[in-house]
């Protein structure tokens, strides 16, 4: 059976060590294998100009002293689909972003492989 | 006027409150979870898998105690590596072997934490399998601080002596990933 994130470079934007450790979990059982791990803006900034191909993004919103929103502009302006990460409910999102999917923290593997599975659907 | 717009001072500042602290509560229950994920995949024995989850979340316990002491601004890091340690002086004969040392740093509150739980991974395998499994084994936490392109780089030194010796672990189990994560993110 070929695993939904099998072949697939997923970029992760989160500053908790301690959930990142979950969600590379969680993404290594979707079949994941290239998971590129960043924790500020401009690291992820650096990683998508430097990178060629990113298939799909996980953003924690809240990055301590700033948010991921910039990095979303730029997944926006290259077509690539992300998700939100948030203990905020949704409407804390900013609104530019309305409609773009976002998953509450925390979430169980159930949750993270439809919101995925939705994602890459539409990709 | 003027009360009015105090009030809404006021209520900003109430909502930015409520945020962040709607913030640290579900990373904390992320992190809790990441622990519980970890300890099921460690080992299938209740009594260890208890043991594990339990001593981890005491040790993020006493990160966030000393967190709060200081309106979670940050931590020395003198008084995060004695209270990440002291459960483990209290363990008979270990009391006195421990050596500790360095200059004064601030950490950040996310620093705190993460070294807590690295420095609590460091210490537990020590009692299991080294310097501090036998009667004599000696552990020493030292640390510098250097100035490169204007940067500060602390560099901590966990050094173990005397101890049993060890094999080079088969599978990299929920410590060693906290200190390869922890300390590169």
């Amino acid at each position: 059976m070929i695993e939904l994130l099998s072949g697939r470079r997923v970029l992760v934007v989160e500053h908790e060590m301690m959930v990142l450790m979950t969600i590379e979990d969680m993404l290594s059982d979707l079949g994941c294998t290239m998971i590129c791990v960043v924790g500020t803006v401009d690291a992820a900034l650096k990683l998508l100009s430097e990178t060629a191909r990113v298939d799909m993004a996980m953003l924690d919103v809240n990055l301590g002293n700033e948010t991921s929103y910039r990095v979303a502009d730029v997944l926006v302006g290259c077509g690539t689909p992300f998700l939100f990460a948030t203990g905020y409910g949704e409407s804390r999102v900013d609104a530019r972003f309305g409609g773009r999917p976002v998953i509450r923290k925390p979430y169980g593997d159930a949750d993270f492989r439809s919101a995925v599975t939705r994602l890459m659907a539409t990709a | 006027m003027i009360d009015t717009s105090q009030q809404r001072e006021k209520q900003a500042h109430c909502e930015m409150l409520i945020d962040e602290l709607n913030h640290r509560v579900k990373n904390t229950l992320a992190t809790v979870q990441s622990i519980t994920r970890q300890a099921l995949r460690g080992s299938s024995d209740p009594a260890v898998i208890r043991e594990s989850i339990e001593s981890r979340i005491f040790a993020l316990a006493r990160s966030h105690d000393l967190l709060s002491h200081e309106h979670w601004k940050g931590a020395e890091l003198h008084q995060l590596v004695a209270a990440a340690l002291r459960p483990f002086q209290a363990l008979d004969g270990v009391g006195d072997r421990f050596e500790i040392g360095g200059p004064d740093v601030r950490l950040t509150p996310k620093a705190t934490l993460a070294l807590g739980i690295a420095l609590h991974e460091l210490a537990t395998n020590a009692a299991k399998y080294g310097a501090l499994s036998n009667d004599h084994g000696v552990t020493s936490v030292t640390w510098r601080i250097a100035v490169a392109d204007e940067a500060r780089q602390l560099t901590i030194d966990w050094r173990e002596r005397g101890g049993p010796a060890v094999d080079m672990p088969a599978h990299r189990g929920f410590g060693s990933q906290v200190l390869q994560r922890g300390l590169s993110h």
